[in-house]
C-alpha cells in the first residue's frame, strides 16, 4: 500500500469517526434542560461535513486500491463472507449517512424553535440521529472484521 | 519515536483517564451519597469524573484505530483480529459505550450501571495488558460476566460499609 | 420574510426516497449485470456511479416535494418514517447480500 492509499485509508476512518463523536454529543445534549441549540446545530453541521469527507477520501480509498488489491485476498482466504456480505453491506449502506445527517442539520437548523417546545420533535430527531449513530457504528466495526480478513 | 510507539502511549493515556475517571467517579458516588443527597458542588465533581472518562474514550477510540492501522499494514490478519482476547475486548468497549448511553438516560439502575461501567474498563485494560492471554472468545466473555457480579458486591459492600461509618 | 420551515418536509421526503433508490440502484445492480456494467462504463466505477445518482435523486426531489407542498404531513412523522425506512433498507441490504453469497 503506498502513502497516498494510506492517508486516504486512515483520513476515511478518522473522519467517519470523528462524525460518530458528534453525532454522540448531539443525543447526548439534545434533552438537557438547559439544551445549547447553537451547538446542536454546531455538531450536526460538523458531523455531515465530517461524513461528506469521510465519502470522498474512503470513495478513493476504495475505488483505486481495495477492489484490485484487498478484494481479491479476502476472496481467496477462509473469510470470504466478509467481503461478500460485510463489504458489499458497508460500502452501499455508507451511502445513507450524509442524507441522514443533513436531513438531522436541515430539522435541527430550521425546526431549532419547535425543538426547544416540541417533545416529540426533539424525541424524533434524537430517533434520527441514534439511528444514524447506530448506521456509522455498525459500518466502522464492518470496517474492523474486514481489515482482519485480510492476511499474509 | 515511530507511530507504533506513539500510539500505544496515547492508549495508555485513555486507558488511565478512563479507568481512574471511573474509578473516582465510583469512590464520590459513594462518598456523596453519605448524607442522601448531591449538592451542586458535588454534582460538578461527578460531572468533571464524567468528562474525563469521555476525554479517555475519545484518545482511546483514534488511538485504537490508528493501532488497527498498524496491524491492517502489517498484514496481521484473522489470528490477530479475530483472537478471543481482541473479539472479547471489542465486545466489552461495546458493552461500556451501551451502558453509558442508558446511563446518560436513566434507562438503566445507576448502581447496576456504574458496576458494569468500571468493571468494564477494568476489564479492557486487563485484556489490553494481558498480551499471553489465548482463551476462547466465550470463556473470557465468561469471566468477564463473573467479574462484573464481583464488582457489583464489591462496590455493595462498600457502600454500606461508609454508610454505617461515622 | 419567507418561513423556513417549509424546507423541512421536503429534505425528509427527499432523504426517504433517496435511500429507498439507493437500496433499488444496489440490488438491481446485482441482480443485472447489464445494469451493473452501465454503471462501470458510464461512471469508471459502479459505486461512484451509485454515489452521484443518489445525490442527484435527492438533489432534483427537494424543488419536487417543495413544489407539491405536502404541509399535512407532520415532520415528527416524516422523521420517524425516515428512522423506518433506514433500518428496514439497512436489514434489506444486509440479508440480500447474506442471501448471494448463499449461491
Amino acid at each position: 500500500m503506498n502513502e497516498v492509499n494510506i492517508f486516504f485509508l486512515v483520513a476515511h476512518i478518522f473522519l467517519g469517526t470523528l462524525g460518530i463523536i458528534f453525532l454522540t454529543a448531539y443525543l447526548l445534549s439534545i434533552f438537557k434542560k438547559e439544551a445549547d441549540f447553537k451547538w446542536l446545530k454546531i455538531n450536526s453541521f460538523l458531523a455531515l461535513l465530517s461524513f461528506l469527507a469521510s465519502w470522498i477520501t474512503g470513495g478513493y480509498y476504495y475505488t483505486s486500491y481495495y477492489g484490485k488489491s484487498v478484494k481479491p485476498v479476502i476472496l481467496k482466504g477462509e473469510f470470504s463472507w466478509v467481503h461478500s456480505v460485510l463489504m458489499e453491506t458497508k460500502e452501499h449502506v455508507f451511502l445513507f449517512l450524509p442524507f441522514l445527517t443533513l436531513t438531522l442539520f436541515a430539522v435541527t437548523y430550521f425546526a431549532h424553535q419547535d425543538l426547544k417546545k416540541d417533545k416529540k420533535l426533539s424525541l424524533a430527531a434524537a430517533g434520527l440521529c441514534f439511528t444514524t449513530v447506530s448506521v456509522a457504528l455498525a459500518i466502522m466495526l464492518s470496517g474492523i472484521v474486514i481489515s482482519g480478513a485480510v492476511g499474509k | 519515536m515511530d507511530w507504533s510507539v506513539f500510539l500505544r502511549e496515547l492508549h495508555v493515556l485513555g486507558t488511565a483517564l478512563g479507568v481512574g475517571g471511573s474509578t473516582f467517579a465510583e469512590i464520590f458516588v459513594i462518598k456523596f451519597a453519605k448524607d442522601k443527597k448531591i449538592d451542586i458542588f458535588e454534582n460538578e465533581i461527578l460531572k468533571i469524573c464524567i468528562t474525563v472518562i469521555r476525554i479517555g474514550l475519545i484518545i482511546l477510540t483514534f488511538s485504537g484505530l490508528g493501532l488497527l492501522v498498524l496491524w491492517r499494514m502489517k498484514l496481521l490478519g484473522p489470528d490477530v483480529f479475530y483472537s478471543g482476547r481482541f473479539l472479547a475486548k471489542m465486545t466489552i468497549l461495546l458493552i461500556l459505550l451501551f451502558i453509558a448511553f442508558l446511563m446518560n438516560f436513566r434507562f438503566v439502575n445507576l448502581k447496576l450501571g456504574s458496576a458494569i461501567s468500571t468493571a468494564s474498563w477494568y476489564a479492557a485494560m486487563i485484556l489490553g495488558i494481558w498480551r499471553g492471554l489465548h482463551a476462547s472468545y466465550f470463556a473470557i466473555m465468561l469471566g468477564f460476566g463473573v467479574f462484573v457480579v464481583l464488582v457489583y458486591f464489591l462496590l455493595e459492600y462498600a457502600r454500606k460499609t461508609y454508610l454505617k461509618s461515622k | 420574510m419567507v418561513e423556513k420551515k417549509p424546507i423541512l418536509s421536503p429534505i425528509i421526503l427527499s432523504a426517504i426516497l433517496t435511500i429507498v433508490a439507493i437500496v433499488l440502484l444496489t440490488v438491481c445492480g446485482e441482480l443485472d449485470a447489464g445494469f451493473k456494467g452501465w454503471f462501470t462504463q458510464t461512471f469508471s466505477h459502479h459505486w461512484i456511479g451509485k454515489s452521484i445518482i443518489s445525490t442527484l435523486v435527492f438533489l432534483l426531489s427537494v424543488p419536487v416535494f417543495y413544489v407539491l407542498n405536502l404541509k399535512k404531513i407532520s415532520s415528527v412523522s416524516l422523521v420517524w418514517l425516515l428512522v423506518a425506512v433506514t433500518n428496514l433498507s439497512f436489514g434489506v441490504l444486509l440479508a440480500f447480500f447474506f442471501i448471494e453469497s448463499l449461491f
